[in-house]
């Protein structure tokens, strides 16, 4: 299986952070950024608790139905992103990231009927390729990080680029 | 007879952490230094550790430069300096699943990781809720649950279901639901191998940053203050304050014995030395006829 976890892009482009289309953008992309967040993690969590048998089928879990909601709004801001320079790949890398996300929703939904190890490495290979291009969008210069920090008490090292 | 040792490790810390965030209404008392740490307790045939630390790989420098994080290393370097290896270890028990706790799980291939069932559901109901409530999930990596599911695929992820006795010989987990976080754990070990231990040491994880969470003004005897809760809770402080007393409780009221792992002043009361790193070591216990490590 492969794995998560290759190191996001450690040189970067310099970014003009005072660019109010760099900083629209990253408003808006940082609220989709967060719905797909949530998603890796709350399919990841179903994947853990169906292995640990705590629950036998995906009924027992939260409702995939809201789920695939939020997908749906974040397919639509996708859709009406305007990235400037530099942050073009954006879109593409997000819709990317639906399409592995999809499959691991297809795949999760399929388990109702049988739960099996190949059910179980599909779904998590998708969303490690999902978890791979949502590191490979981040930039903590302009919000997107994996980890939302951002009202923790750490912040308060958190220097300005 | 003592059954164990006990190391707090430290693998990196900031020097810029606001007080307000270890203390609950400390506001406008400026900054301290925050070690971030793992403990390894070592004894009866097993190493084992609470916490694992943050993959400082995948998270990139910048990312812990932004959070004023110094002097990162890998497990492999921070435990070679108590003479064990990550493969080593055989058993982990994840405190919470906050990134600098449950990030590096990668790094330990021989380890079986136990983590309250809660943390995980109750994380992934919070995870469906909409953006507006996402402080429910600060300092979340959904990474880290990711490689939790590869953990499970290969059997190795435990999801334990309130608490547990004799997890290990003498080693009891306590959960504390609805604290720091849904299923945050602490860890006792019973050091004299009694039901009824006289020499017991709590593992508080983020339960307690400070000595003054515990109603300890620098003595280390019993509670000499009240307990203030930490500033970071998705539960209440009720709660926190309940668990408080469970861990103080758990040691005969001797604080000293509550150990949190982020507080910079156990130096004081422990053995300790700095390594050619710049990180710290502190030896809270040794096992029978085991040599010091910072001596």
């Amino acid at each position: 299986m492969s794995s998560v976890g290759q190191a996001s892009g450690l040189s970067r482009p310099s970014l003009d952070v005072t660019d109010e289309r760099l900083v629209a953008h990253a408003l808006a992309v940082a609220s989709i950024f967060g719905t797909l967040r949530a998603i890796v993690g709350q399919l990841s969590g179903m994947l853990i608790l169906l292995q640990a048998r705590l629950a036998r089928d995906p009924g027992d879990l939260p409702d995939i139905r809201m789920l695939r909601e939020r997908r749906d709004e974040a397919v639509e801001r996708i859709a009406h992103l305007n990235p400037p320079l530099g942050r073009t790949a954006d879109r593409s890398r997000l819709q990317e990231v639906v399409v592995h996300l999809d499959a691991a929703i297809s795949t999760i939904e399929q388990i109702r009927r049988a739960c099996s190890n190949e059910h179980i490495d599909g779904a998590s290979a998708r969303l490690i390729f999902a978890y791979r291009l949502m590191q490979s969008i981040c930039d903590h210069r302009i919000g997107l990080t994996m980890v939302d920090t951002s009202h923790a008490c750490c912040t308060c090292g958190k220097k300005l680029v | 007879m003592a059954q164990y040792s006990i190391w707090v490790l430290e693998y990196a810390y900031t020097n810029v952490f606001p007080k307000t965030g270890v203390l609950y209404q400390a506001h406008n008392q400026g900054h301290l230094k925050l070690a971030y740490c793992y403990t390894v307790i070592k004894g009866n045939g097993h190493v084992a550790m609470q916490d694992v630390g943050y993959n400082n790989k995948d998270y990139a420098k910048e990312f812990a430069a932004t959070l004023g994080l110094e002097k990162w290393q890998s497990p492999r370097t921070v435990l070679s300096e108590i003479g064990i290896t990550p493969e080593d270890v055989d058993t982990v028990f994840i405190s919470h699943a906050h990134f600098d706790h449950f990030g590096n799980v990668r790094d330990f291939p021989s380890a079986t990781f136990y983590i309250q069932e809660r943390e995980i559901s109750k994380f992934v109901w919070a995870l469906s809720l909409p953006e507006r409530m996402r402080f429910l999930l600060t300092g979340i990596d959904p990474g880290d649950i990711l490689r939790g599911v590869e953990l499970a695929r290969e059997g190795r992820l435990v999801c334990v279901d309130g608490d547990m006795e004799n997890v290990l010989p003498c080693i009891d987990l306590h959960a504390a639901f609805d604290t720091h976080t849904y299923g945050s754990m602490w860890v006792a070990v019973r050091n004299d191998g009694k039901p009824v231990s006289q020499d017991t040491w709590v593992l508080a994880g983020d339960l307690a940053y400070q000595f003054e969470n515990l109603g300890d003004s620098g003595a280390g005897g019993a509670p000499d203050g009240q307990y203030i809760p930490i500033g970071l809770a998705v539960g209440s402080h009720t709660n926190l304050l309940m668990v408080t007393e469970s861990m103080v409780k758990a040691v005969g009221y001797e604080t000293r014995r509550v150990i949190p792992p982020h507080e910079e002043r156990i130096k004081n009361r422990f053995p300790s030395r700095i390594t050619k790193n710049g990180l710290r070591i502190t030896e809270i216990c040794l096992a029978d006829g085991v040599q010091s490590m910072v001596a």
